[in-house]
């Protein structure tokens, strides 16, 4: 047996821990700098409940990355579906005239649909799906608006079960609340946590990562493989999106746009392999969560919303350094062989 | 001989070590002006090590090489420019979307500006003189593969070359692009350029060279007068390798044929037809790109078949997909390119002695754990493979041996009847190379069928029961155990020529 040498758990634990630093970090700074209670339940619960459609969306995007692609168009389809969830149920008048179960499967298997689009013109084309995703985006991005009248429209008055999935608050201990949508967030992760370490299915999901060409000659249809994953992704995509609807009480046509790359960040920061082949569940949400920690913890200190950004980008490339840095370390390591020079006289 | 010339480029003791391996052993070779030098050898004798340590690739390990009296250690890629030698590859080192006046004048400096004007001109002088009729501002990649090799020549004699190295030059030519090539490198001798042609097409030696140098093993062989020596001669000293190696002996009956193929054409190969039978292990011999890795896929359905018949136990099959091959018929490959093919580097070792298996040991697509430790543990002891541990260890740090041991046990564990063995043991050490042939054996006698395509020849005369030779892209002939010789592989491999 190999033992665990120290450093080995800090490179395991090293997101953790550094979610860890900064909780504490804010903790001590928020209020000698600004008086604000940083780390106290209900705002450690706030964070968590604005959170958790990212992390959903993130439990796709895992899937999407660990599978070797990467899916630009994520925001743009959350808003897309969350227009069209509001339309079915029933819009700004009749909120909840259709039944709750109708408007959300339509809202999942639209989901599904258009992501699993993007698996089959990736499956079917073979390029990276860099460009078919940016294509999507655009298409998605009009077609948010185009379902809305042409306009940006915010539907309010939207059935109350959206609320009781996303928004409603749970009474925790020490008069503080748990939005429902974390515990929709705790379900999900432990289900694409099941799906990916448990399942035939979530192997191949690393080794179509890891080595595509390995994959077709061990025979699983690559392209079929790649199509489930975008279709396996888009259903934690519209879980996701109710779950936001859920939270802010209303659907508008800008909402979600922007979480493919928070989502992205945060899954690579958290050690997700951009590429595949390495990671797990639990790196995506430690990294979404470093970032929200950030987020809400410059709002603390009335930082500049621009230089959050500065400041998030400076993290992601710290981490995406380090995290490469270790990898070629690792692959010169292999690449030593054992054992001594041969004799120079050998015929 | 032509001693009283001094040498464009003279090698001394060029001696090449890899981890394992002695690619070059003390070779010397002079090559002179306005001689056209044939460097021949079996695969791995060590022409592309020898090629490298010319044109600065590799720093050789001990020797001299000396240009234009002045000698060195070792070559750099521009200090062998800079003494004009020029290195023509099999694989094209033009650039696509540039023109063929571009590309020949790529990295001279013609000026402040790109100049366009001139460049054709330059182009077109060299074309005239060469006698080829191609249009300098026609871009790269719409011409034809004899064209793209002109170009590549062009762009050499533009820089004023004294030393010409072409590899395996006329493969990708047509008949009559050999022709032309053939006019332009006797142009180019008449010149006075020294010209090193490499070429396992012997006919082409005859005809083209006027010394031809043998390597075998990485040691030199001996240099002749092209006039003065024959094929039965070349082939003797390519091939008089002494066969030390052991191999384990097996105790198979061969049974009836497991696998039939007729006419089989499909990815680049045509019309190949042969028999594999249960307990044998045949041989595949051929010279690399002869087309054995590429109808191998054909057969295990990870390329497409034209046309011809598959048979397995006398029943004709359709084999749409590796999955076909995998599942449904019992056959199961182990790609020559482990790495890229065989294994899943980033992940454990039972990770992927199982991943073959998984749809059979999951329930309702959840992977039974149990079931999963047991198959793993198996092929990792079945293996012997040496590793701290098999759940933990990355396929990533183990030695190619251990690698190929992964690859063989992931294949094992599909309980596959007819088993393809694709370069077996390239580049793997003498003792895990013993461990895989117990294995082969082991296969064998469990009445399996093993089909092993092979650049090493002791391994094919070793190992095998009966050998089929692969010419260019088509099956050159059969060899029984009683006519195995060196001789008569090398004699079938190197025949056949460039197709129409």
């Amino acid at each position: 047996m190999q033992k665990k040498k120290f450093s080995d758990y800090l490179q395991q634990y090293m997101m953790l821990i550094v979610l860890i630093v900064l909780l504490a970090a804010f903790g001590v700074i928020c209020p000698i700098m600004t008086g604000r209670q940083f780390l106290s339940l209900a705002n450690l619960m706030n964070i968590l409940g604005q959170n958790a459609y990212l992390v959903i969306t993130g439990i796709g995007i895992t899937f999407i990355m660990l599978g070797g692609a990467m899916d630009l168009s994520t925001g743009y389809l959350l808003s897309t579906v969350g227009i069209v969830m509001a339309l079915v149920d029933g819009g700004d008048s009749g909120g909840g005239s259709t039944i709750f179960i109708v408007t959300a499967l339509v809202g999942i298997l639209l989901s599904v649909v258009l992501s699993g689009f993007n698996g089959v013109m990736y499956a079917w084309l073979q390029v990276f799906p860099f460009v078919i995703t940016l294509a999507t985006q655009y298409m998605l991005n009009g077609a948010t608006y185009l379902l809305s009248g042409g306009v940006s429209h915010t539907y309010k008055g939207l059935s109350s079960m959206f609320k009781f999935f996303g928004g409603a608050n749970i009474p925790f201990f020490a008069n503080s609340y748990i939005k429902s949508g974390v515990i929709v967030m705790i379900i999900m992760v432990i289900i694409g946590s099941l799906i990916l370490n448990k399942t035939h299915f979530g192997r191949n999901v690393y080794a179509l990562g890891s080595n595509p060409d390995a994959v077709a000659l061990s025979g699983v249809s690559v392209a079929k493989m790649r199509i489930a994953v975008f279709a396996l992704a888009g259903l934690f995509f519209g879980i996701a999106q109710i779950v936001n609807i859920g939270k802010i009480g209303s659907a508008a046509n800008s909402m979600g746009i922007g979480a493919e790359f928070t989502v992205m960040a945060g899954a690579m920061l958290g050690g997700v392999k951009m590429g595949g082949g390495g990671g797990k569940m639990s790196n995506m949400v430690i990294g979404v969560l470093i970032i929200a920690v950030l987020n809400q913890g410059m709002n603390f200190l009335n930082i500049n919303q621009y230089w959050q950004y500065v400041a998030l980008g400076i993290v992601l490339l710290a981490a995406v350094t380090l995290d490469t840095l270790q990898t070629r370390a690792a692959i010169n390591a292999a690449k030593k062989v054992s054992g001594t020079p041969p004799k120079a006289a050998q015929a | 001989m032509a001693e009283t010339k001094t040498p464009a480029l003279s090698l001394k003791d060029i001696r090449k070590v890899f981890p394992g391996v002695i690619a070059l052993d003390g070779v010397s070779i002079d090559f002179y002006p306005g001689e056209v030098h044939a460097l021949i050898g079996e695969n791995g004798a060590g022409k592309s090590t020898f090629i490298k340590a010319i044109t600065g690739a590799h720093a050789p390990d001990g020797g001299t090489i000396t240009i234009d009296g002045e000698t060195y250690t070792a070559m750099t890629p521009a200090l062998s420019r800079k003494h004009g030698i020029e290195c023509i590859y099999q694989e094209f080192n033009l650039i696509d979307v540039l023109s063929a006046a571009e590309n020949i004048c790529y990295g001279e400096k013609l000026g402040r500006f790109v100049n366009q004007k001139q460049m054709n001109k330059i182009a077109k002088e060299i074309f005239d003189d060469f006698g080829v009729d191609i249009n300098p501002r026609t871009l790269v990649r719409d011409l034809t593969p004899g064209h793209m090799q002109i170009v590549e020549i062009a762009k050499a004699v533009s820089k004023k070359c004294k030393v010409l190295i072409l590899d395996e030059p006329t493969a990708p030519l047509s008949l009559a692009e050999v022709e032309i090539l053939f006019k332009i490198v006797n142009k180019l001798r008449d010149e006075g350029v020294a010209i090193i042609f490499i070429s396992h097409r012997l006919d082409e030696i005859f005809e083209l060279t006027d010394r031809v140098s043998i390597l075998r093993d990485g040691v030199y062989i001996t240099t002749l007068m092209t006039k003065e020596t024959n094929r039965a001669e070349l082939i003797k000293y390519m091939v008089g390798r002494e066969m030390t190696q052991t191999f384990p002996s097996r105790n198979s009956e061969i049974g009836e044929v497991a696998l039939e193929v007729e006419n089989l054409t499909g990815n680049k190969v045509k019309n190949i037809s042969f028999k594999a039978h249960k307990g044998e292990v045949l041989g595949v011999a051929g010279l690399v790109g002869a087309g054995r890795t590429e109808i191998m896929k054909v057969i295990y359905g990870a390329e497409k078949k034209q046309w011809g018949t598959i048979k397995i136990n006398g029943k004709e099959v359709d084999i749409k997909s590796p999955k076909d091959a995998l599942h449904k018929y019992g056959i199961c490959l182990i790609p020559e390119d482990r790495k890229r093919e065989g294994c899943f580097l980033m992940e454990t070792i039972s990770w992927n002695l199982v991943y073959n298996v998984l749809g059979d040991i999951s329930k309702g697509g959840f992977v039974n754990k149990k079931k999963e430790k047991e198959i793993a543990k198996f092929y990792g002891d079945a293996m012997r493979i040496k590793a701290p541990n098999l759940d933990k260890t990355k396929v990533m740090t183990l030695s190619g041996g251990n690698q190929q041991k992964v690859v063989v046990g992931k294949a094992m564990a599909t309980k596959s009847d007819i088993i393809i063995f694709d370069e077996p043991t390239r580049g793997i050490d003498v003792g895990a190379k013993y461990e895989i042939y117990e294995l082969m054996n082991q296969m064998c006698e469990e009445g399996k069928c093993v089909i092993m395509v092979t650049s090493d020849m002791e391994e094919l005369l070793g190992m095998s029961d009966r050998v089929v030779v692969f010419g260019e892209r088509c099956l050159a002939g059969e060899l029984t155990k009683d006519q195995f010789s060196q001789e008569k592989v090398l004699e079938l491999a190197s025949t056949g020529g460039a197709t129409e």
